[in-house]
This record gives structure tokens, sequence and C-alpha cells, in this order.
């Protein structure tokens, strides 16, 4: 089974993507929106909450499940980020639907999906997303090709036949179908925890390679030319996208906490989610105050 | 990727570029031809005042050491009124290159050019000339609201020179920007990043010399009503007495 996604870049890209040839390349991968009401206006001296979805919609297959969800959390100055990570199959209520997968709200949206999943995650946890990044199945690899490749720390052995994810553990060098097989594998101890976490971790060091190639002024602006270029944009302009831009790339990775919602599985009704356990609000609480958690 | 010229290299040499050279060498914009009306006044204000001074000290001399009250205000005023012309000896920055990336681009470019000329030399004056002069300068209009609220203390003192030194005179080896656009999808230029290269040398009221090497990136935003700057990574280097 294929969902998933990995997931993304995205927010990197956000940032700061890549490599000057992917100018060329002319595909559109990204989907930037912003999320939050319009008389919501993100600054630089508050917290910053960005979505990052990866769907699963390709050619014949996906049932639009955005397999992949993470919260990312840039408080107030920049530098450091939280990454709350979301399981798939965690059971929310989805408004007009019922209690279904989270995976599922995006999706389910018959219009302005971004707004509409940004709001049923975003209520979950207790934050305003400001924006939501969206990457598609397909475009996952074209984007880690296009700058370079990237290097993954993989933290376990893996060897899935079901997402061709082979790998030992330590350094690894991947292009885009292996970063895509990596943060696809959930056969792994603490299975969609497990992947959400290497999601993460994947997207982290793709931020390490963008940074690595620099961040000086006119680097972001080749960045910000890389991104817009190749990204939907609604809601936002470019001043904005480059204010994210640089933001995103002011992260040292080194500096970014990782964590996935406490939550268990349960069968409910027949159909297997995974419920928040009870110390996933006081989680919640120490996110969604300023982005960074201190106690947890 | 298009690049394309978003203005024609000015020749102002890149040494010795005081206001009047500035004003010599360019088609002024209107932007730039009331700011060369605002210099040419400070410049001639200055000049009434030094000679105001003069003749106000005039007095003071030939009336001798009456008092030693006396010989203390004239000591003061003289200072003052010499320091009222570092911000105008820093001039108005030529613009070295310029060009854009992105798509080609349909914004009026030298309008933006000018624009962030202007604000640059806004920037130099109140960051650094009123600085030089012994006082604060507002940097709301130069800044985006975004950029001023978070300036910390270490910031500010990287883009002035606040309580560093004060100037009796000042004069601009270099002042030169490098302007490189972003075009948008629209082809409208919405951020540009202007290549500072500033280095002062001048002398105290005390008569000892001094230089301020500055250099690195303003990055502007079109803000509404001006492009200002909303970030900033910049490098100084003081040799101060």
């Amino acid at each position: 089974m294929r969902r998933l996604l990995g997931a993304l870049v995205i927010f990197v890209v956000v940032i700061g993507a890549a490599a000057v040839q992917w100018l060329d390349a002319g595909a559109t991968v990204l989907k930037i929106v912003k999320t939050s009401s319009a008389d919501h206006h993100w600054t630089p001296d508050k917290p910053l909450f960005v979505l990052l979805l990866g769907h699963d919609i390709r050619p014949g297959a996906g049932c639009g499940c955005t397999d992949s969800i993470h919260i990312v959390g840039i408080p107030a100055g920049g530098g450091q980020a939280t990454f709350l990570n979301i399981p798939r199959d965690t059971r929310v209520n989805i408004p007009g639907v019922g209690n279904h997968r989270i995976n599922e709200a995006w999706g389910r949206a018959k219009e302005n999906k971004e707004q509409f999943a940004a709001q049923v995650i975003g209520g979950f946890v207790g934050v305003t997303i400001d924006y939501t990044i969206v990457i598609g199945f397909n475009d996952f690899p074209k984007l880690i090709n296009e700058i370079g490749g990237v290097t993954v720390d993989v933290p376990e052995s893996m060897s899935d036949p079901n997402s061709g994810a082979f790998f030992n553990k330590g350094l690894v060098a991947m292009n885009g179908d292996q970063a895509l097989a990596f943060s696809r594998d959930r056969h792994l101890g603490g299975g969609d925890f497990t992947r959400s976490a290497n999601q993460t971790r994947l997207i982290l060091a793709v931020l390490a390679k963008l940074r690595g190639a620099g961040t000086a002024p006119l680097e972001q602006l080749k960045y910000l030319a890389v991104l817009a270029r190749h990204s939907i944009l609604n809601g936002i302009g470019t001043r904005d996208l480059y204010r994210l831009g640089r933001l995103a790339l002011s992260i040292d990775p080194a500096s970014v906490r990782s964590m996935t919602m406490p939550g268990t599985g349960a069968v409910i009704g027949g159909g297997a989610f995974v419920v928040p356990t009870a110390d996933a609000p006081g989680v919640f609480a120490d996110f969604a105050d300023d982005a960074i958690l201190q106690t947890h | 990727m298009r690049c394309g010229p978003m203005r024609a290299a000015q020749a102002s040499p890149a040494t010795a570029s005081t206001t009047n050279k500035s004003v010599t060498n360019v088609v002024m914009p209107r932007q730039l031809r009331s700011v060369a009306a605002l210099v040419l006044a400070a410049v001639l204000g200055a000049c009434s005042g030094n000679s105001s001074t003069s003749a106000t000290s005039t007095p003071e001399t030939t009336a001798g050491a009456r008092t030693t009250t006396t010989t203390t205000t004239a000591a003061s005023t003289t200072t003052t009124t010499a320091l009222a012309d570092v911000s105008t000896a820093i001039g108005t920055p030529t613009i070295a290159s310029a060009g854009t990336i992105g798509p080609a681009g349909t914004t009026d470019t030298l309008s933006v050019a000018d624009k962030v000329q202007f604000m640059v030399a806004e920037y130099e004056r109140l960051a650094i000339g009123t600085a030089l002069n012994g006082s604060t300068g507002d940097l709301v209009g130069v800044l985006t609201a975004e950029a001023a609220k978070t300036l910390t203390p270490e910031q500010r003192a990287t883009l002035t020179d606040e309580a560093t030194v004060r100037a009796s005179a000042v004069s601009a080896g270099t002042n030169s920007i490098a302007l490189t656009g972003y075009t948008a999808a629209d082809g409208g230029i919405s951020v540009v990043n202007a290549a500072l290269s500033l280095n002062l040398s001048g002398t105290t009221a005390a008569g000892a010399p001094f230089t301020i090497k500055r250099f690195g990136n303003l990055t502007f935003v079109d803000d509404g009503d001006a492009w200002r700057i909303d970030s900033f990574d910049l490098s100084v280097e003081r040799d101060l007495p």
C-alpha cells in the first residue's frame, strides 16, 4: 500500500529550494496557501505555524489522502523549530463528514482543500495554521533529484519490499526515489509513528543541504525565484514568501525538536485508528503557546 | 531564469563620491531632485550656520577672556556647527550595477532602482550621518514595521554608528550599491537586494582621524508607500581613536 508520501521538503523548499538548474525544469510541484483568516497576519515577532502535507495522488492510484502530516512551529525570531508529527490514522471529527482518519481531511473537501485541512488539523492541535504547503507523491522525488539528492542519517536498517526501502543504518546518500521509499516505510518498530518521525528527519536533511549551499541574501533571492516558479501561490505574495524562505533558512537543523503526537492504536466501529493518549493535550498546549516544547 | 538590466550602471566614479558629484553625474529622478534640493538646502543651511557661528564667536573672541563661561560657550557652539555637515558629506550612493532574477519584468525598473537608491541614502543619513553627529536617527521610515519590531541592540549596533564617535568632518571614499531585483511571476519586482559598500573617513572634534567601513547586503521590499529595509546582512569595521 502505497500511500504515503514523503513529505515535505516543502518547507524547506519553501524556503528555498535548490539548485539553480531547477529553474529550467518548469514543473509545478508545490502549493503554498495562506490558510489563516484574512485578518490574521503573521509577523516575525510572533510564532509561525506551517502545515506540511504530502498527498498520495498519482496516475491510477491514491485516495487523496495526506499520509504525511506535520505542523512546523517556528518561534518568534526564528533560528529553531518544532515539528509536531501527526500519525495519519489519527481519529478526528471532520466537519460534515464525521469521525474519520485525519489524513482524509484534505481530500474530503470539495473546495478550498488547504483551508479545510488547516482548520481540521489546526483545530485538533489548537493552533492557527498560518500557511499550508502541499506536495504530491510524484513530485516529491523530482524535488529531491533537483537539489542533487540528499544525505539522510538512517536511524535503523530498513528492508521493506512494500516501500522499496533497503538501507543500512547510518548516513545514506539518497536520490529522489530512495528518499520517497525511506519516507514511506512503516514496517518498522513503532510503525506509522516511526515513519512520521523519519519524514521529519528527511525534511531536515533537505534543509541542511540548502543551508550548506548558502544562505546569503542573493542566494535567498535565487531560492525565491526557484520556489515561486515551481509553486502555486494562493493568498501569499512574493514578499511574504521571501520572508518565509528567509525564516526557514534561519533554522539550524540541530536546533529542531521533532515530536510525534502521543497516541495509541484503537479499533473503533470496525476501523483502525490512532487516538491521542492522555498526555497529548499537554503536548499540544505546550506547543501552541510559543511553538516551543518547554515541558515535553 | 532570465537576467536583464534593471538599470544601466551609473558612471559615477567609485571614489570621492560627494553629494555634488552624484548630482552632477546622474540623470536625477524626481525623488533625487527632491533629495538634491534638500541636500543643497542643508548644505546652505550648514554654511549659514558656520557663518553665523563665526559671527557669534567673533564677538566673544573680540570680547576677550571676559569670563570662563563665554569661552566654554564658544567652544561648544563651534563644535555643534561643524557637526552639522556630517550627514550631507556622506552623499548619495551610486548604483554600481543592477539586474534582476526571475521572469521578464514589467515593472518600471528605473523607478524601483531610484526608490531603493533614495532609501539607501536615507538609511545612511539617519543611521550613520546622524549618529556621527552624536544623535540617534529615527529608523522607522527606513525599516519595515516587521524589521523595526525585531531589531536587536546588537543588530542596531551594526546597522548604525550610534555611540561610536562624534565627527567634525567626514568624507565617503566609496559609497556604492549593486542592486538585484527579484521579479515575480506577474513580472513585478517585489524584493530588491542592495549590496552596499561604504567607506567613510573623518576626524573627530578633537582632530583624531577615524575610518568606518560598512559592507554587506540590505534587502528591500515594496512596503506600499516606499521601499524599506526588511532584512540586512552587514559587516562593519571601525578604526576609531
